[in-house]
């Protein structure tokens, strides 16, 4: 038993000390994670089942507060306009915040337009973004702006 | 390996980011080198920073995983790929897919595939079942690959990032708007139930229901007749030649202003690309 349990308080509350202490290593790993530029919840976009490439309408992949509220293609989708989030009304087409290629044997490229149109980015397999907009990894306007995708043997 | 990738980026992003601030006022006195215009091929000036090794990256990767999947149980018989091959027509050097009334008269809306004749194996490579447990050791091996070969930093994707800003920006260019207005009236008579407000939006949702788009399948005479019209409407109104200004005039602008990173970008481009080559040499099967 260390001697911070021994000295706490009778009423089994933290006493000033483990509060600062603790609030202290809260502080850090905050910091840590933001110097990072990983917010906790980007770190594991794992709804996205084996397999797929998948896409998000918000912030930290998620759809309507759920990573499970996902839209996810095996070989490719030409046009993201005929498809909705999943348990969701929401649309895909020129909606997605975020992206992951779960693909388990090559890269997926992700187009502007419909048909493969457009300027592309590529992500291999086992990367995300769970924020196109925040300049961090891929660059330009990618948010809201993804129409189709294609794991590369098929596009 | 996380935290200090993060900050890697984070500092890569201020560079980047200090050097537009940076250099924006006085870009207009960067001298940049320039590729000629070719419409046709829509040749643009951030062609030379685009990081097209996927395919090549991806193929190294699994063959280097070869020895660790073996090892735990698996029958991993990566095929012969031929990554030198194009895309044929419909696509230009950097894959930017290609349209105009050549293209439609011969393709409609759908596109040439890749010339690999190692494809078709590959294609059964990557469509083998593959467990919940099979997918874990992947990864694993998968890691294990990438501490020696290490895939290019999205970052490096710069040139892609620019590039599609200025296809974004093309297309709110006000000569472009209203050429687009022009291919609309030029379009009036195509039977298109739902004709988009401009031609990016083609084919129409009833199109692709109406016609058979998927990589397999054939263009028929009907996709044929109405891209055929879609592409040379997009000609006469003066859309094409409008946006391939505008999307090399943002681009030349783009390029001056980030024209180091780019640089820097593409140095470490070509070394990965000499290395996935290397890979690729010393573990692909012989061609059948």
């Amino acid at each position: 038993m260390s001697n911070s349990l021994v000295t706490a308080p009778r009423s089994g509350w933290f006493g000033p000390r483990q509060v600062l202490a603790i609030l202290g290593t809260l502080v850090l790993i905050l910091v840590s994670l933001l110097v990072a530029g990983v917010r906790p919840a980007e770190a594991a976009p794992g709804d996205c089942p084996s397999g797929k490439a998948c896409l998000w309408r918000d912030l930290n992949c998620q759809t309507a507060s759920s990573g499970a509220n996902y839209y996810g293609f095996n070989q490719y989708d030409y046009n993201l306009s005929q498809r909705n989030y999943l348990n969701t009304t929401s649309n895909v087409n020129d909606t997605a915040t975020g992206v992951r290629n779960s693909g388990n044997f090559e890269s997926v490229r992700y187009y502007k337009d419909i048909f493969k149109g457009g300027s592309y980015i590529t992500y291999a397999t086992g990367t995300s973004d769970c924020d196109l907009g925040d300049g961090v990894g891929v660059t330009g306007d990618w948010n809201n702006s993804i129409s189709s995708g294609y794991f590369s043997t098929y596009w | 390996m996380i935290g200090s990738r993060g900050i890697a980026i984070g500092a890569l992003a201020l560079v980047v980011a200090a050097t537009m601030a940076g250099c924006a006022s006085s870009s207009d006195q960067v001298s940049v080198d320039l590729p000629p215009q070719n419409i046709s091929q829509w040749a643009m000036p951030l062609d030379r920073y685009m990081a097209v090794t996927d395919i090549a990256a991806d193929y190294a990767e699994n063959l280097l995983m070869t020895p660790c999947m073996r090892n735990l149980g698996y029958e991993w018989v990566v095929p012969w790929r031929d990554i030198g091959a194009d895309h044929g027509p419909t696509w230009n050097d950097v894959d930017r897919r290609l349209f105009n009334a050549e293209i439609a008269q011969d393709w409609g809306y759908h596109t040439s595939s890749s010339t690999d004749s190692g494809l078709a194996d590959w294609q059964e490579f990557v469509s083998q079942p593959v467990s919940d447990s099979m997918a874990a050791d992947i990864v694993t091996c998968r890691t294990e690959v990438r501490k020696d070969l290490p895939r290019l930093d999205p970052s490096t994707q710069l040139g892609s990032g620019l590039a599609a800003s200025a296809f974004e920006g093309a297309l709110v260019d006000d000569a472009v708007k209203a050429a687009a207005v022009q291919w609309r009236e030029c379009m009036g008579d195509a039977g298109v139930p739902d004709l988009p407000a401009t031609p990016s939006g083609m084919p129409s949702p009833s199109l692709s229901s109406r016609f058979d788009l998927g990589p397999d399948s054939e263009p028929s005479v009907d996709e044929i007749l109405i891209a055929t019209k879609d592409a040379t409407c997009r000609e006469s109104s003066g859309y094409l030649d409008a946006t391939y200004q505008a999307e090399w005039e943002l681009q030349v602008t783009a390029l001056k202003q980030n024209v180091d990173a780019l640089n820097g970008f593409a140095v470490q481009v070509e070394e990965n690309k000499r290395a996935v080559l290397k890979a690729i040499s010393e573990n692909a099967p012989s061609r059948p």
